[in-house]
């Protein structure tokens, strides 16, 4: 199968998706807060794995919803799952604001809103964790 | 665009990642009868034989699950699924119509329904349907896997097993 092409992103692009992460950081350090009231080491650490290598944004929301339906007795993804998907759903929400002509650079900037996002969630997570410790 | 250029495309990827998912998530909320709260088995049998036989695995299984499957929750699933995945169905969310959308909206097909000729449509329909089953066999796997996650986090919402 043929590669498939890089998707080039304009400087007002990227400047926005910047302005965006820097505007969503305060969700993103209350997602990390919640995932820290909970022992999230392993699933952070996969979490964060995913969101570096994949190409669907998709596959992000599939893996909270795969790992919701697991829930086990100490029932934390019931109550940290609703608050990371709620907050993708946002930021798809941004991707489309930031490019609503080309499907494939939405895409891309869902991407790059996703990666901005999880460095931000699991750095405050482990700060937290840390702190707690 | 051919076929071939489309689904080496990132206009196809945007497709799995958006647009099948919608359909995915559309039909399992439209499940008959909530039949999504099928045991967990069931949808772990889904992956699995798509994984080992692809397209044609799966409806085989479907097939033979919705005749013989015992169990009238099991049954309903089984039945469903069989009609996602059947062209001819008139099963609302079956996935052929988000991919023939997809492929019109592209060019990789015509709207048979725009010919006046019966014998034309009637050509036009089959070679549209050729088409639709080398994609539905290309992202059955990822469609499968938007369907079966939500089907798993509406169960723990419900409180399902």
């Amino acid at each position: 199968m043929a590669a498939i092409a890089q998707v080039a992103l304009t400087s007002k692009i990227l400047k926005d998706i910047d302005l965006a992460l820097e505007d969503y950081y305060i969700k993103a350090i209350e997602a990390g807060e919640a995932m820290a009231e909970h022992d999230f080491k392993t699933q952070v650490r996969g979490l964060e794995n995913l969101i570096v290598s994949t190409t669907r944004f998709s596959e992000v929301l599939n893996y909270i919803k795969n790992q919701f339906g697991k829930e086990t007795n100490d029932r934390k993804w019931l109550t940290v799952g609703p608050v990371l998907l709620g907050q993708l759903e946002e930021l798809e929400t941004k991707a489309k604001e930031i490019a609503p002509d080309d499907p494939a650079v939405c895409l891309e900037v869902k991407l790059r809103l996703l990666r901005g996002w999880a460095r931000q969630v699991v750095a405050h997570y482990f700060y937290q964790r840390r702190d707690a410790n | 665009m051919t076929l071939e250029e489309y689904l080496a495309s990132s206009a196809y990827q945007v497709f799995l990642d958006e647009a099948l998912r919608v359909a995915a998530t559309k039909a399992v909320n439209s499940a008959p009868n909530d039949c999504w709260k099928i045991k967990r088995h069931q949808l772990h049998a889904i992956s699995s034989v798509i994984q080992g036989a692809g397209l044609g695995g799966l409806i085989k299984l479907a097939d033979n699950q919705k005749r013989k499957n015992t169990i009238p929750l099991n049954m309903e699933f089984w039945t469903y699924i069989d009609n996602l995945l059947n062209l001819n169905s008139t099963v609302t969310h079956r996935l052929g119509n988000y991919i023939r959308a997809e492929l019109v909206q592209f060019g990789i097909i015509d709207d048979e329904n725009e010919l006046s000729d019966p014998k034309e449509q009637k050509q036009q329909r089959q070679k549209n349907k050729d088409q639709i089953q080398k994609v539905m066999a290309q992202c059955i796997g990822v469609y499968f896997e938007h369907f079966t996650c939500h089907c798993y986090y509406k169960k723990t919402k419900a409180g399902a097993n």
